[in-house]
C-alpha cells in the first residue's frame, strides 16, 4: 500500500514516514499542495495524508485539484489538521475527505488508523505487515 | 510459527520506536532555532505591531511547535502554542495590531517553551504518545 504525505513540516512528514514505513506501507512526501498533486499523478498513491492547513496553497485547495484530474480524483484523500473543532471536521469532511485525524497524533498509531479510515484490513505474516482493501476504494 | 511472527512484529515495533525516539532528539536539538525564529518574529512585531506578515510568521511557528512537540509527547508545548496560535489568528481575523499585552503573553510563552526544551533535552524521556488519538471518519 503506497501512502502520500503532504505537510510543509519535515519533522511532520519525517515521524509520519517511519510510523506508516514500519507498518509496512510504502511512503512518499511532498512539502506543498502543488508538489503532492504532482507526486500523486506520478506515484498514483492509494492514499494521501493532506495537512489542512499548508501555508499558501491549503489542504482543502489541494484537494480540490486533486479532484480535478483524471488520475488523482478517485484517491482517498485524509486530512491532517490541529484544529479539533467540530465545526472545522465537518467542514474537512464534507469538502469529500475519507476522514480526519487531528494533530498531535500517535506516530505508533498512525498506521493503524490509517488503515481503518481506508476500510483497508492489515496482515501480519511471519512479522511482515501488509494491506489489503476490504472494499473499493472510492468513497 | 504464530510465535514467531509476532516476535517479528514486535522487533518491527521496537525498531520503529527506536528510530521515532532519534527523531526526538533531533527535534530537540533543533529547538534552539525554532525559539530563535519565534523570538525574531516576537521582535519585529514589536518594532511593527500591525504587521500581518510577522504576524502570520509567528502563527506558523507556533502552529508547527505545537504540533510537532505533541506527536513528541510534550502536551504543555502543545496547549500553550495552540493558545499563542490562537491569538495570532484572532488578531489576523480582526485586523488588529499586536497589544504590549500580546507580546509579554508570547514572550512567557517562548521562556516556558525554552525552559520545558532544556529540561527535556537534559533528561530525555522515553517516547510518550499522546493518551488519545482523535480520528474522525469521513461521511
Amino acid at each position: 500500500m503506497k501512502v502520500l504525505i503532504i505537510d510543509d513540516e519535515a519533522d511532520l512528514r519525517s515521524l509520519a514516514h517511519v510510523a506508516l514505513e514500519g507498518a509496512g506501507m510504502e511512503v512518499i512526501e511532498a512539502s506543498s499542495g502543488p508538489e503532492g498533486f504532482a507526486a500523486a499523478r506520478v506515484h498514483r498513491p492509494d492514499a494521501i495524508l493532506l495537512d489542512a492547513m499548508l501555508p499558501g496553497f491549503d489542504g482543502p485547495s489541494t484537494l480540490s485539484l486533486l479532484r480535478t484530474d483524471e488520475t488523482t480524483a478517485a484517491i482517498p484523500v485524509i486530512f491532517l489538521t490541529a484544529n479539533a473543532l467540530p465545526s472545522e471536521i465537518d467542514r474537512l469532511r464534507g469538502l469529500g475527505a475519507r476522514g480526519v485525524i487531528t494533530k498531535p497524533f500517535a506516530p505508533m498509531r498512525l498506521a493503524a488508523e490509517t488503515a481503518a479510515l481506508l476500510d483497508v484490513a492489515e496482515l501480519v505474516t511471519g512479522g511482515r505487515t501488509t494491506h489489503q482493501w476490504k472494499s473499493g476504494k472510492n468513497g | 510459527m504464530r510465535k514467531q511472527g509476532m516476535a517479528a512484529a514486535e522487533n518491527e515495533n521496537e525498531r520503529v520506536r527506536g528510530i521515532l525516539e532519534g527523531l526526538r532528539r533531533s527535534f530537540l536539538a533543533g529547538t534552539p532555532q525554532r525559539l530563535n525564529a519565534i523570538a525574531a518574529s516576537i521582535t519585529a512585531l514589536a518594532r511593527e505591531p500591525a504587521s500581518r506578515e510577522s504576524l502570520d510568521r509567528l502563527r506558523l511557528h507556533f502552529h508547527n511547535l505545537a504540533g510537532l512537540a505533541g506527536m513528541h509527547g510534550m502536551a504543555e508545548v502543545t496547549d500553550l502554542g495552540r493558545c499563542a496560535e490562537r491569538t495570532c489568528q484572532r488578531l489576523l481575523e480582526t485586523g488588529e495590531a499586536a497589544s504590549e499585552e500580546d507580546l509579554d503573553r508570547w514572550r512567557t510563552v517562548l521562556d516556558r517553551f525554552t525552559a520545558l526544551f532544556a529540561a527535556a533535552s537534559g533528561s530525555i524521556a522515553p517516547l510518550r504518545s499522546p493518551a488519545a488519538m482523535t480520528v474522525h471518519w469521513g461521511s
